[in-house]
């Protein structure tokens, strides 16, 4: 069952050949904690280049340090997943693609094993505006 | 960075003898490609270690990268923009500037213009900044400050980055906005503009360096407001946050933020959230604690 979740996954996604850097930006939509790779989270994000990327450890990060902000989160796996869709800040950055689902660097935890998380590519450098707008985490 | 981005950016490096993308043949003067390849990247390090004192050294690197980041665009923007003309006018005089420079309708390619994020969020009139989005046109840009103040004729040469000066209007909170032939942005950013005598805001220190829902955070700094400070952290946004001596705010993470489901193979997470102050007299650097979900 393991092996053909890996197989159809592997099939579903988009392969890229490119291993050149490659811009992204867009407001975060939300955010998966990849439970089964350390420190590794997944960013969603909308236009102008909606994605899944990366962010890891080893990520580059400029100001603002916005990303990870209450509203745009959480999922942590396929039988938990939380996800209310209030735009978050905007990010924008350069990831390398993500060849194959396999070598996504994001696995999640999903009931009795880890699986890959299909995404476009890993972050290496990525800024993040400042919000002063989101009513749904305002408190005055 | 592909196609047309890669094109332009050739085009800039050829401007110089010194960072030229090769003498003769593809990516030569008159003969630029879509394609960052080894010559890109060398003359690109050329132009990144020419200005290494604007794009290198403030990032604490010495040696260029070939990696078109964000100090190599603020600085090529600023060689390539046009003369800022920071005309600054009431939006009806605004809308006869643009009915000038008209272009027929058919002729624009119309889609969404977004403004992410300025390069900085505060500062005095003639301040230089870049704004990123996208959208943007190469001549016809007018950025709003508010509905009362506006830049107009602000080029982009990427149609993704404009850097103009902060013209000179009051000291005070506005929300910025880019408008074109294409649409109008969103207008969920803003710039402080300062007078520059009153010193911004500045966190010393957020304690305690690990907390969770509930737990209350106190900051320590300077240059805080009586009333109207502004906490943008990732835990929420606080407005109107009183200090009643100018060097303590503090501020209660809420209890109703989402609650992480571990697994076996992840026990516990934790997050760094980054504090920053926003009052009138500008926006503060940044300090982070741990949160524990």
């Amino acid at each position: 069952m393991f092996f053909l979740i890996i197989v159809v996954t592997a099939f579903s996604v988009k392969v890229r050949t490119s291993t050149a850097l490659v811009g992204f930006g867009g407001k975060v939509l939300f955010i998966t904690v990849c439970t089964c790779t350390d420190g590794a989270l997944a960013i969603t994000v909308g236009a102008p280049t909606p994605g899944t990327y990366v962010y890891t450890p080893l990520t580059a990060m400029y100001s603002y340090y916005n990303f990870f902000n209450p509203g745009t989160w959480i999922t942590t796996g396929f039988y938990n997943v939380f996800t209310p869709f209030i735009p978050g800040p905007w990010v924008l950055g350069s990831y390398v693609p993500t060849t194959l689902p396999i070598a996504s660097a994001c696995w999640i935890y999903a009931g009795e094993a880890c699986f890959p998380l299909p995404t476009d590519g890993i972050i290496t450098n990525m800024g993040t505006s400042l919000e002063v707008t989101s009513s749904a985490t305002t408190y005055i | 960075m592909v196609g047309n981005d890669v094109q332009n950016l050739q085009k800039i490096l050829n401007t110089d003898p010194e960072t030229l993308v090769a003498e003769t043949g593809p990516g030569s003067k008159g003969n630029e490609t879509s394609y960052f390849g080894e010559a890109t990247k060398r003359a690109l390090i050329k132009f990144q270690e020419k200005y290494r004192g604007e794009i290198l050294s403030p990032i604490g690197l010495f040696a260029g990268t070939g990696v078109f980041g964000e100090k190599t665009r603020e600085k090529m923007n600023a060689l390539n923009a046009v003369p800022a003309q920071p005309v600054v006018q009431a939006p009806k005089q605004v809308v006869a500037v643009e009915s000038k420079n008209e272009i027929p309708e058919a002729l624009v390619e119309k889609g969404d213009v977004m403004v992410m994020f300025p390069s900085r969020y505060s500062g005095t009139p003639g301040t230089m900044i870049n704004i990123s989005g996208a959208g943007f046109t190469a001549t016809d840009n007018t950025i709003y400050f508010n509905d009362t103040h506006a830049v107009v004729s602000a080029k982009s040469w990427n149609g993704k980055d404009i850097t103009f000066k902060i013209p000179s209007i009051p000291k005070g909170f506005y929300r910025i906005s880019v408008k074109n032939p294409r649409g109008e942005s969103n207008k969920d950013q803003f710039f402080i503009v300062t007078d520059g005598v009153t010193p911004a805001p500045q966190i010393e220190s957020a304690s305690p360096t690990s907390a969770t829902r509930g737990d209350t955070v106190v900051i320590k700094g300077s240059g805080f407001t009586q009333t109207g400070n502004m906490l943008l952290t990732g835990v929420g946004l606080f407005k109107d946050v009183s200090s009643s001596d100018g060097t303590t705010l503090s501020f209660i993470i809420p209890m109703n933020i989402p609650r992480v489901t571990t697994s076996p193979k992840m026990q516990k997470f934790s997050h760094p959230i980054w504090i920053h102050i926003v009052n009138a007299n500008g926006v503060s650097n940044e300090k982070s604690f741990i949160m524990e979900y």
